[in-house]
């Protein structure tokens, strides 16, 4: 006997599967939310770009604002308007250095950020980068109601991880079992069509329906979020790539567990058990592991140790600063003059020292985070649902990663400005900028304020991006297809109960 | 007879090796949290106590100086783990759990425990209520499934309702078995554990025991609703295939779309305005380092506060005006962050109000509060930890303005003023004081269990053979 042939029936399939309303409402169902996913972090990124908008603007009305003041204190000293105090005056060069550095990091969002909102929610976008903060800036956050953090944003990426494949669960759990619920699977069974090319053709056609609609959604509703595709072409051809291979994969998994002709509770049943244990039984598992492979330092020991720190650094103060000044020939000549010091000026020497004592808990904490980092890479393929969550991320921007550029970039700056500052700063030890005559209000040995470069963070190509996910990709894609194969192999027999 | 009927019914259950398997993993996963939760609860306080008690000890052994630059120098505050984070830790990951009180400033709760998280780290983040809410769902729905849906398809629930005198006893002793078994297995273990622990770290008191009680009892409803629900969809389905698709359909609405939806929807609806903007309010009005102009503003203010004309008519002019700077700040400080926290509340609230949409949403909200680790009880934490704040920075000030000081002479004081400070020991907020967000959801979660009852109520009544 002569069954039919692939190309055949899954022309028939494919239509009659297109002709299922459960089909449309779960595509109509997943397309509107991937709208609501992408517009929802759209809007809140636009929020927190706006926000750093409005951090620029703040900070050139501050320079504004110092600029009036530095005029205003060129004037003579009368019983009226008395010499300022150095902490008030932006025309002093150490008072500038600890009170009027008014400089922020900014990590911009990239083109793609609609696609996930990764740890943008949780992560700070922005950093006040002072001078005299240690280890580059003071922890701080841009509050987003804690509520919405522990639940999760409903964002693309969110649907695309956890509700995509529990759309594919339902079609192929509901459309592959419709005839053995009906007691039809016997007809077919009498035909001289094999189990393999059935299953492999019903599959097929479901896919030929879903995956095409999933992707024309997907970019429908990163369009309908303001992403420029010229601005973004690799990473959302790799985004591509990576949602296929996800499909391709719960399609896999679909296709091992109907390979055995369940009924649609028993493939429900299972396939919502592998959700399960993806979604959030290996994710919890492998958080306790990672936790307990390494411990994080604890931020509470942490300010401890800056406490005990910075009290040690105060009491010794004084033989700090002198053996600091000692060890550099340009300063030495003012050894015995550290009395005389003022605050901001001593600040330039005590804490690049408090920084060299916290060094090793800081040390720890980079160490834990790289582990960390590392642990995530590996977890991510062994439960592709963090993999995939990790790759949206990273092309969208929103990533660790990225987020530890910006971590590292931001000290730099502070580094940097340091590199400015400090010099002039403590020239005035052994070089003071004369008193004018008569005197002013002002100490006028900064005559130049806008001499601070602004930050701006230098990112990876989009070509790095997108080579950084596609490991996972081709990951995916093997997985998926290997599964895929495997079930389609397994159902060489029609079950001898239909 | 019905006691009878549910042993029945839960024998099937037990039979069914996929619900009865599903239901176990469920248990153990809770239970699984529950520690890992617990545990690290319990060695962050230990680390907390550790450091406040060195804290206090730098306080107290500060050393002599100037009562200003002690109130700098200041304490770092610590916010203890609600009893039942274990149970529900809430948003205790996502907000910071320590507080530096310094002078001026009235600054952000740092050291959030997540806020360097990994996504697998923050994916990974179960604990026995997020695991209740989500997936209690997916397994009572099962098992209705597998008690009505498919006794149903066979054929064998015509027959027992056929032999019954009262054909809506079995359907009760259904709903009964669901819930005994979903209760004592998913709930009961993790709430007795955390009564245990209360117990033995001597944190039982009345307020916790009714704390534990009524989370008991919520989550006991919660799941009540649940089987009611499964059933009269299993009952009232055409089909089998049909009582799965909208029980499945169901919990993807309900428990995985709507709590997150409904989130974001609450807090785009009200947005809050940018830490950046709430920053720089409080940094324009209450500047810790104010300009040279502000201080001659300052002059005028206090001569006329005084009634005198010169700087040396008052005992100690930079205490008076640091003191006066300080009171001004916490009145900006109550408008802006009192302005900001409400619209949070408000935000909290809204969400709170769409557990009429979703019962997922409404227990969602009342556990957190009952937990103490809702936004309302983490406020509670803000609010007293500042007023500590400004007690102690009031009382160093004074003790500088009560002290003659001219010029760059400054006024110094030692440990027996230190020591009038008292230990800074937070007391959380009673049961009922700070619950005001989540009452949408009690009436929520009310209407939803009188809604399911009648509704499985009235589906036993017309049951027919």
């Amino acid at each position: 006997m002569i069954g039919p042939r692939f190309v055949d029936l899954f022309v028939w399939e494919w239509r009659q599967v297109g002709r299922t309303p459960l089909l449309w409402v779960i595509l109509l169902t997943l397309a509107a939310s991937f709208l609501w996913g992408a517009g929802n972090t759209g809007a809140f990124h636009n929020a927190q770009t706006q926000a750093q908008a409005g951090t620029r603007a703040a900070e050139a009305a501050h320079r504004a604002s110092m600029e009036r003041r530095a005029i205003s204190y060129r004037a003579p000293v009368t019983p009226d308007k008395p010499k300022v105090p150095y902490w008030q005056d932006p025309t002093n060069v150490s008072g500038f250095s600890q009170y009027f550095v008014f400089q922020h990091a900014l990590k911009p969002h990239l083109p793609l950020s609609p696609l996930a909102v990764g740890i943008s929610d949780l992560a700070p976008g922005q950093f006040e980068v002072k001078l005299n903060t240690g280890f580059g800036f003071d922890e701080s956050y841009d509050f987003e109601n804690p509520r919405g953090l522990a639940l999760g944003r409903f964002d693309l990426g969110f649907v695309l991880v956890y509700l995509l494949p529990i759309a594919l669960i339902l079609a192929f759990g509901l459309l592959v079992t419709f005839e053995r619920d009906r007691g039809m699977l016997q007809l077919v069974a009498a035909q001289s069509t094999r189990p393999q090319l059935w299953l492999g053709t019903r599959m097929a056609a479901i896919l030929a329906w879903i995956a095409p609609v999933v992707m024309a959604s997907l970019l429908l509703a990163l369009g309908v979020a303001s992403v420029s595709f010229s601005d973004a072409l690799p990473e959302l051809l790799a985004a591509f790539l990576l949602v296929g291979g996800y499909i391709l994969l719960w399609t896999g998994i679909a296709a091992l567990v109907l390979s055995r002709m369940p009924g649609a509770a028993g493939a429900l049943g299972m396939l919502g058990a592998i959700w399960t244990a993806l979604a959030i039984g290996l994710p919890l598992l492998g958080s306790i592991l990672a936790s307990s492979v390494s411990t994080a330092p604890s931020g509470i020991a942490f300010i401890n140790a800056q406490r005990q720190t910075n009290d040690a650094v105060q009491t010794d103060r004084d033989a700090i600063v002198r053996r600091a000044i000692a060890a550099r020939p340009d300063l030495r000549v003012a050894q015995g003059d550290v009395d005389k010091i003022d605050h901001a000026t001593r600040l330039t020497f005590l804490v690049p020292e408090t920084e060299k004592r916290l060094s090793q808990f800081r040390a720890a904490t980079a160490a834990h985070a790289e582990q960390q980092a590392r642990i995530a890479i590996v977890a991510g393929y062994l439960i592709p649902p963090i993999g995939l969550q990790a790759g949206l991320a990273t092309l969208a921007g929103t990533g660790e990663a990225r987020q530890r550029q910006f971590l590292i970039q931001a000290r730099a700056y502070q580094l940097r400005l340091r590199g400015i500052l400090y010099p002039p700063v403590q020239r005035q030890i052994v070089d003071p900028t004369p008193d004018s005559e008569p005197a002013t209000r002002g100490r006028l040995n900064l005559t130049d304020r806008n001499i601070l470069p602004v930050f701006a963070m230098t990112d990876d190509s989009p070509a790095t991006r997108t080579a950084a996910v596609m490991p996972f990709a081709v990951w995916l894609w093997l997985l998926g297809g290997v599964l895929a194969a495997l079930g389609i192999r397994r159902a060489g027999k029609w079950p001898p109960d239909l | 007879m019905i006691s009878r009927l549910a042993g029945f019914e839960l024998e099937i259950i037990r039979r069914d090796s996929h619900a009865w398997w599903s239901l176990l993993c469920l248990a153990a996963l809770v239970f699984l949290s529950f520690a890992s939760t617990s545990f690290d609860a319990a060695r962050d306080d230990s680390d907390k106590r550790a450091v406040a008690a060195a804290e206090r000890a730098r306080w107290l052994g500060q050393g002599t100086k100037d009562p200003h630059s002690a109130a700098h120098y200041s304490i770092f505050a610590f916010k203890p783990s609600p009893t039942l984070s274990g149970l529900d830790p809430g948003i205790g990951p996502f907000v910071g759990q320590s507080v530096w009180l310094e002078a001026h400033h009235q600054n952000d709760l740092l050291n959030r425990p997540l806020q360097n998280a990994t996504l697998l780290q923050r994916a990974g983040l179960g604990n026995p209520a997020s695991l209740l809410l989500t997936f209690a769902p997916l397994v009572v729905f099962l098992l209705a499934f597998v008690v009505v849906a498919q006794d149903r398809e066979r054929g064998s629930l015509r027959l027992a309702l056929g032999a019954a005198s009262h054909p809506s006893a079995i359907i009760h002793a259904k709903a009964l078995a669901i819930w005994g078994a979903s209760t004592g297995l998913l709930v009961l273990p993790a709430v007795a554990a955390e009564f245990v622990l209360a117990a033995v770290g001597s944190h039982l008191s009345i307020d916790v025991f009714t704390r534990l009680s009524l989370w008991f009892a919520l989550m006991a409803v919660y799941l009540a609703l649940l089987s009611a629900i499964g059933i009269v969809v299993a009952l009232r389905a055409r089909d089998a295939r049909i009582a799965l698709a909208m029980l499945f359909g169901f919990w993807i609405v309900a428990a995985l779309v709507l709590p997150r939806a409904g989130s974001s929807a609450a807090d785009t609806v009200r947005p809050l305005p940018s830490s950046q903007i709430v920053r720089q309010q409080m940094l324009d009005e209450a500047a810790a380092y104010w300009t040279a102009e502000d201080t001659a503003l300052h002059k005028v203010q206090l001569f006329t506060q005084y009634g005198v004309t010169r700087t040396d008519d008052i005992p100690n002019f930079r205490m008076a005006e640091l003191d006066m700077v300080e009171r001004h700040s916490h009145q900006v400080f109550d408008r802006i962050l009192g302005d900001f926290y409400e619209k949070v509340a408000s935000q909290d609230r809204l969400f709170s109000a769409l557990g009429f949409l979703s019962p997922t949403i409404a227990v969602q909200s009342l556990s957190a509060s009952l937990s103490g680790s809702d936004f309302s009880h983490h406020h509670d934490f803000i609010v007293k930890a500042e007023g500590y704040r400004r007690a102690l920075v009031n009382r160093m000030n004074a003790d500088g303005m009560a002290h003659r000081a001219e010029g760059d002479e400054r006024h110094t004081n030692d440990e027996r003023l230190w020591a009038q400070i008292p230990t800074f020991a937070y007391t959380a907020p009673v049961l009922g004081s700070a619950t005001g967000t989540t009452l949408p959801a009690l009436g929520a979660l009310l209407l939803w269990l009188v809604g399911t009852w009648l509704l499985l109520s009235a589906t036993a009544r017309r049951l027919r053979p």
